[in-house]
Formats: structure tokens, sequence, C-alpha cells
């Protein structure tokens, strides 16, 4: 494999992504709007927290530090950690879809496949620099969302109650885990978007693929699963195989002629 | 003489249609090979088989002796192409996208910049250089894509429809750069529908119809085969009454910005042409619809 040449790939797919306000506008605008907006959400939010939360949530006694103060601090732990991080890291997922969802199919519709597909590359290089050129972006939106809510919630937390709640080891175990999910599912959507024949048709396509990721948020809110460091490392375990799967099939069902109009 | 390109029954389909049907031929190493026949006689398809784009249904088309549709890097670092569209990211600078395939071609920055320089020059395209593709005109586009295909120094180069959009000058660059690539021992396959186009090389020619190669030889014995040929004179502005006159007197038809001819031979279209220049009419191409063969 020749390296050059992926990053050639990925060069070109993130010059051409970012030369378009249509593609980096939404794929930045929305996970920033939310890192922004849901810590303020959280907070205002957690004044309304229930007497009994901290005992519920954390098994802490609240009268121990503080009563109310310990009934906040709970939901505000809670509610970012347990269900903000999981949907933060499904976020610049979906968001970075749109270049996934267009790396192959938009080569086919701007009809630059020809000149691609007869460049001397091989088909796992292209395929893993059609990867790469989603999951930069993606991965990089991923720590800055993580940085801005962390950041924001800290600020908070230490002005109200003088104590940080971040870095905390949950959320490094759910950012281990981020590289991995996004190669696994922008894998699939680099897929799709080599077999379909429009680039509505991989859009579509693609959110249906990433659908199922919003069941970590709510597998969590009902309690099915405890997000514990096991659990993380058994989705990074699982996560990791199904991304090598991925990329393998990708390439070995890659077919030229699907991209080149008849 | 290497064989660069051997097609052995070549056949090409897409569902129920047979793009290419049974096509046997080979191509020298510094040959000038244009394919000529009309629209939707095979051409764009045999093109992408030979480049490995299409892989074939039946029969084998190989380049460097390498199945086209699997060639390996180093084959396909030897191969130019230009297809019917420009293959330009309409995003990007056009030095971008020149850098971008110099990339995958391996070429370090500093050389390929000096190549990009020395090509865009060759086609009178230096200015364009920083332009973004998609606020190009069509001709500059194909000039474009011309030194993308050049980047490399080819040893294969295949061209569909090269010249559609370029003015005469810059056509005229272009053939006379592709005579000298050919000296230099690149093989060329140029695909074209313009008759005006037949005599200004010194090719092989290959003549398709509905996918079938009817005509291989050389230019002389390929024009003697063709009979009942059906032409089309384009041109620029609008016939007065008297070039309207003139034209149907000589049998042409009037359709739109075009004119249509039906002649026995292509002999007489050379006699047509200058008819037609005297006439006053602004030519700006001559292409085939349709033919026999003898």
């Amino acid at each position: 494999m020749n390296v050059a040449r992926v990053w050639a790939i990925v060069g070109k797919d993130l010059a051409d992504a970012f030369s378009s306000a249509e593609i980096y506008g939404p794929m930045l605008g929305i996970p920033l709007f939310f890192a922004i907006l849901l810590p303020l959400f959280t907070v205002y939010v957690s004044q309304y927290a229930g007497t009994e939360l901290a005992a519920k949530l954390l098994g802490i006694e609240a009268s121990i530090i503080g009563g109310n103060v310990a009934n906040r601090l709970a939901f505000i732990v809670y509610f970012s950690i347990n269900i903000l991080g999981p949907i933060f890291l499904t976020m610049p997922i979906i968001t970075s879809s749109v270049i996934a969802a267009d790396c192959f199919v938009g080569e086919k519709e701007s009809k630059t496949a020809e000149s691609l597909l007869t460049s001397p590359i091989t088909k796992g290089e292209l395929f893993l620099g059609k990867i790469l050129a989603s999951a930069i972006p993606a991965f990089g939106i991923t720590i800055a969302v993580f940085l801005i809510f962390g950041g924001i919630i800290n600020y908070f937390t230490n002005l109200y109650y003088h104590t940080l709640i971040f870095p905390n080891t949950d959320w490094y175990l759910m950012l281990a885990d981020a590289p991995a999910l996004i190669m696994a599912t922008i894998g699939l959507v680099v897929i799709v978007s080599s077999k379909v024949k429009s680039i509505k048709e991989a859009q579509q396509i693609s959110a249906l693929i990433a659908l199922p990721i919003f069941i970590i948020p709510f597998v969590s809110v009902f309690a099915l699963v405890s997000l514990s460091p096991e659990f993380f490392l058994g989705l990074l375990l699982v996560l990791a195989v199904v991304a090598l799967l991925v990329i393998y099939l990708g390439i070995r069902t890659f077919k030229k002629e699907r991209l080149i109009a008849a | 003489m290497q064989k660069v390109v051997v097609a052995k029954g070549l056949t090409k389909r897409f569902k129920d249609i047979t793009a290419i049907n049974d096509i046997t031929f080979s191509m020298e190493e510094g040959s000038f090979n244009l394919l000529v026949g009309p629209n939707g006689s095979g051409k764009t398809t045999l093109e992408r088989l030979i480049v490995g784009l299409y892989e074939p249904t039946e029969g084998s088309v190989k380049i460097f002796g390498e199945e086209a549709s699997a060639a390996p890097v180093s084959v396909m670092a030897k191969v130019g192409y230009v297809g019917e569209n420009y293959g330009l990211y309409d995003n990007l600078s056009v030095i971008s996208n020149l850098l971008f395939f110099s990339r995958l071609l391996g070429i370090e920055k500093r050389q390929a910049l000096e190549r990009i320089d020395k090509l865009l020059g060759m086609l009178g395209a230096e200015e364009f250089v920083k332009r973004k593709v998609s606020t190009l005109s069509r001709g500059t586009k194909q000039k474009i894509a011309v030194c993308r295909a050049l980047l490399a120094n080819p040893r294969l180069l295949v061209l569909d429809e090269p010249t559609a959009f370029l003015d005469p000058e810059s056509a005229e660059k272009l053939r006379e750069a592709l005579a000298e690539l050919v000296k230099e021992g690149t093989t060329v396959v140029y695909a074209t529908q313009r008759l005006d186009e037949l005599s200004k090389f010194n090719a092989d020619v290959l003549v398709l119809k509905k996918g079938k190669l009817v005509g291989y030889g050389d230019l002389d014995s390929v024009v003697k085969m063709i009979r009942g040929i059906e032409i089309e004179i384009s041109y620029l502005g609008r016939l007065s009454k008297e070039q309207e006159k003139a034209m149907k007197t000589l049998g042409g038809r009037l359709m739109g910005k075009r004119i249509v001819f039906s002649i026995g031979s292509i002999g007489k279209i050379p006699k047509l042409a200058k008819e037609a220049v005297e006439a006053g009419i602004n030519i700006t191409s001559i292409t085939f619809l349709d033919y026999n063969l003898r």
C-alpha cells in the first residue's frame, strides 16, 4: 500500500468538501450548536433536580454533601455522561456521513470517476483514502465537541458548586471507542456510496445505517446496559472487528464499472 | 515492435444491448490509431475497455501484456486517458487538480510544477492555472484534461474526441503534440466522429458500426471501403437565402444549425466543404452520421 497515494485522496476529498459551505456548514455547525446549547440546557434544568436524585443515580446521601447541591450535581453528572456523551459520539458520524455518502457516487455524478479510476491507484488505497477523508473530520469534530461541551459544563459546575466534572474516565473510554465506531459506520456508508446510482440514494441509505447508533443513549436511559468500562471495552472490540470486516468487504466488492455511467 | 493493446473476441454487453461485438485487433508501440464511427457505434465503450474501466463480457483486452480491467498500478502509470467528460474537480483550481493527479502518479511536487507549466504552455492554457475549474469554458477544460492525461509521459494515450470543444488553433497544437508523442514511441488511440480529422493524421483506422469493427487498416484502404455516407456539416451564424439555396442544390438537408448530406463516397467531402466555404458558410465541423461499407 502506497501511503502517499492514500493521503493524496484524503487531501483532495477534504479540499473538495471544504470548498463548499453547503457541505462543511452543517457538518461543523450542527455539532457545535448542540455542543454549546446542550450544556447550558443541562445546567439550567439541573436546578429542578428531584430531591432524591443523588441517592437514586449516584448512591450518595444528599444530606452528606449539602442537600440540593448534590441532587443538582448528580443530575449534571448523570445527564452529561450517560446521555449526552453517547449522543455527541454519534453526531459527528451523522454529519460526516455527508462526505462519506458523496465520496464515490459523487465522483460518478460529477463525472470525475473516469479520470480517478484510470489513475495508478489500487482499490485498497482508493477505499482507505475515501474512508479517512470522512473519518478524520468526524474524529476532529468529536474531540472538539467533547472539549467544548466539557469546558462549558466545567465552567458552570465550578462557578456554582466549586467542582469539576471533566475529565472523566467514562468520557475517555467513549473517546477511545470513537475511531472504531467512526471507521465502521463510515466504511459502511462508503460501501453504499460505491454501489448506488445517486447521492440522494446514498444519503438516504446512510441515514438508515447510522440510525442504530442512536440506540446507545436510549439503552443508557433505560438502564438496560450500564455504561461501565467493561461495556466500552467490549464495544471497542466489536467495533474494531466490524470496521476491519467492512473495509475488507468494501475493497473486495468494489467494481470500477459501477461508477461509470453506461 | 511491441504490441501495446491486444483485443481478442472482445465483447461488451449492457443487459440486452451489445455495445461491442466480438472485436479483434492489436495496436503497436508508437502507432496512431483512429477510432471512427457515428454516435452509438461503440467508440467510447471500446476506449473504456482499453483503459480497464469496463470488464469484457466475453473475450479479452490486454494492455502491456496485462488484462486491462485488472492492470496493476505499474501498468496504469503508463496510461493517459481523456474520456468524453473532462474528469476534473469543479470546486478545485486547475493547479490543485493537476497536482492531485501528479501525486497519484508519484511525481514530486517541484517536478510536477515544471511539467504542468510546460504542458499548459504547450496548449496555451497557462493563464488559467489558478482559476477554479467550474469557471472555465468547455474548451479550456478540455485543454486541462489533456494536460492531466499527459502528466506522466504516458506510453499509451487514449483520447475520446479531444478536440470537440477546442478552437482550430488549439486543436492543431494538440494534433502536433500528439504526432510528436507518437514519434517518441507513445501509442495513441483517438476516437472521433469528425471526418475532417481523418486526413490530419497518419494513422491506422478502426471503423466501428453498431459495436462491430467493420473496417480496419491504413487510412487510404479504409476510405476506399466507405460508401453511402451520411454526413453533417455544422456551421456558425445563420445561413442567408442564397446559402440555403446553394446547399439545397448540392443535395443538403437543412436541420437547425446543421446541413445533412447523403454522399456516395468519402472522396466527395472535400468538394462539398469547398463549395460550402465558397458560399461563405463558416464551417465548424464535418461529422459522420451513418455509412455503409463496400
